[in-house]
């Protein structure tokens, strides 16, 4: 990579990088780990950069990377995977105690990971549903219905803390 | 629901720990390998040889950890066993090939005559991981080293006293404040009950611990902090045979809780910086 390029690569880092680091953190609600899947993100960034920086949308190829690296991440730090079957996801509840971060945590905790990068991608990165379709290879469908839940139980969240919608 | 909501909900992060210098180092390092790979040159095989199961091990299969082994009749075969202990007072030092080769065959060794120690009667068999693998042969577990994360990892199955069950292996960097990826010593929570922080007979901190997730999978850990601080080892005793997700085959694991912790702490203690 010419020197140019780097400082190039280098600048489109340091923008997004605060960034990205909050999205992971909703996507795996750990920072060490999030810092992890960033790192992941510049890897493969760094690695592919004149393809990325000639695209349409390097930003939206960063965002597929990192939610495809939280979703593909099957060797969790402590504990062996299991099939998904053993884990039945039970959706979203309504929030009943006064919003903050643990709370927040909570909820996207109950979902399964590709719902978490669902809401990631559609209400942190403010894709629309078809782009987060297309980023994740899943249906329309699907992201509408994982946002339409998410969105209530979030509201439900914003409403208690007072927060702005 | 946007993005400045979530920010609120979210708080202050702490500091970043994202070495983007150190990313790029090792991104490049990676390049080099598989040019050298592609170059078919005799010392890219002995890489090869070293990574070449890093495949059978991460069944994510991700291209960023796995570097691509040679046509297969150019890998070479594995180290022979080693006919005596491993000397006390091992340097580990993965920053060569030549270190990381004798990380491999020293840990290898020490497993075996830990294991020989403290849970006579064990037998290494193979234990498939992920479908279409090449199976290898019985007898010595398959351990590895992977560059993008300066990580010794093994797997193998185990028998004993007629059981059967899966053992898991991992050394790996703990000094999280140089900024490379990597992961702490293990820390019980609060209210657990079935983990235990102690240290071993030469003050090493040692971690003990159970996870249940469900079913009835099994899993005994331990972690223990190597000496210098830059590196912990992590035996894990499953009680399924094969990859992730396969069911358990036993009510427990082969080794109990405390010949997982005896094998853990020879091995540490081994060790010198």
């Amino acid at each position: 990579m010419q020197r140019s390029e780097e400082d190039e690569f280098l600048t489109f880092i340091r923008v997004r990088m605060e960034r990205w680091r909050r999205a992971a953190y909703l996507l795996c609600h750990d920072w060490h780990t999030a810092d992890d899947l960033v790192g992941i993100v510049v890897a493969k960034l760094y690695e592919h950069w004149r393809r990325v920086s000639a695209a349409d949308n390097p930003d939206a190829y960063a965002q597929r990377v990192l939610t495809r690296a939280w979703i593909d991440e099957r060797r969790r730090p402590w504990r062996r995977e299991h099939p998904a079957d053993a884990l039945p996801d039970r959706g979203w509840t309504q929030a009943d105690r006064v919003g903050d971060r643990a709370d927040l945590i909570g909820l996207l905790s109950q979902l399964g990971r590709k719902q978490r990068a669902v809401i990631v991608l559609r209400f942190y990165f403010d894709r629309s549903v078809e782009e987060t379709a297309e980023l994740l290879g899943i249906s329309v469908g699907t992201v509408k219905s994982q946002s339409a839940r998410a969105l209530e139980a979030l509201r439900a969240l914003t409403q208690e803390t007072g927060s702005p919608q | 629901m946007n993005q400045e909501t979530l920010d609120q909900l979210i708080g202050i992060a702490p500091p970043s720990t994202v070495d983007v210098p150190g990313v790029i180092r090792r991104t490049r390092r990676r390049r080099r390998v598989r040019r050298a790979l592609a170059g078919g040159s005799t010392a890219t095989a002995v890489v090869a040889a070293i990574a070449v199961g890093a495949a059978l091990i991460n069944g994510s299969g991700r291209p960023s950890e796995v570097i691509p082994p040679p046509v297969a009749a150019s890998v070479p075969a594995p180290p022979s066993p080693s006919v005596s202990p491993p000397p006390a007072g091992f340097v580990l030092d993965t920053s060569t090939r030549a270190g990381q080769e004798r990380a491999l065959d020293w840990l290898r060794t020490a497993l075996e005559e830990a294991a020989v120690k403290h849970a006579p009667g064990t037998k290494w068999i193979y234990m498939p991981d992920v479908p279409g693998e090449s199976r290898t042969p019985d007898g010595r577990p398959i351990l590895l080293y992977t560059v993008a994360d300066d990580t010794l990892r093994g797997r193998s199955g185990i028998t004993r006293d007629g059981r059967k069950g899966g053992f898991y292996l991992r050394l790996r960097p703990i000094d999280c404040a140089a900024g490379e990826p990597c992961q702490p010593l293990y820390e019980c929570e609060r209210g657990v009950s079935d983990c235990q922080t102690d240290t071993t007979p030469s003050g090493l901190t040692i971690v003990r611990y159970v996870d249940r997730p469900g079913g009835k999978w099994l899993f005994y850990d331990v972690d223990v902090e190597l000496p210098g601080g830059r590196y912990a080892l992590n035996l894990s005793a499953v009680n399924y045979f094969g990859g992730d997700g396969s069911p358990a085959v036993a009510p427990a694991p082969v080794f109990t809780r405390a010949q997982l912790a005896a094998i853990a702490t020879t091995i540490a203690e081994q060790v010198t910086g």
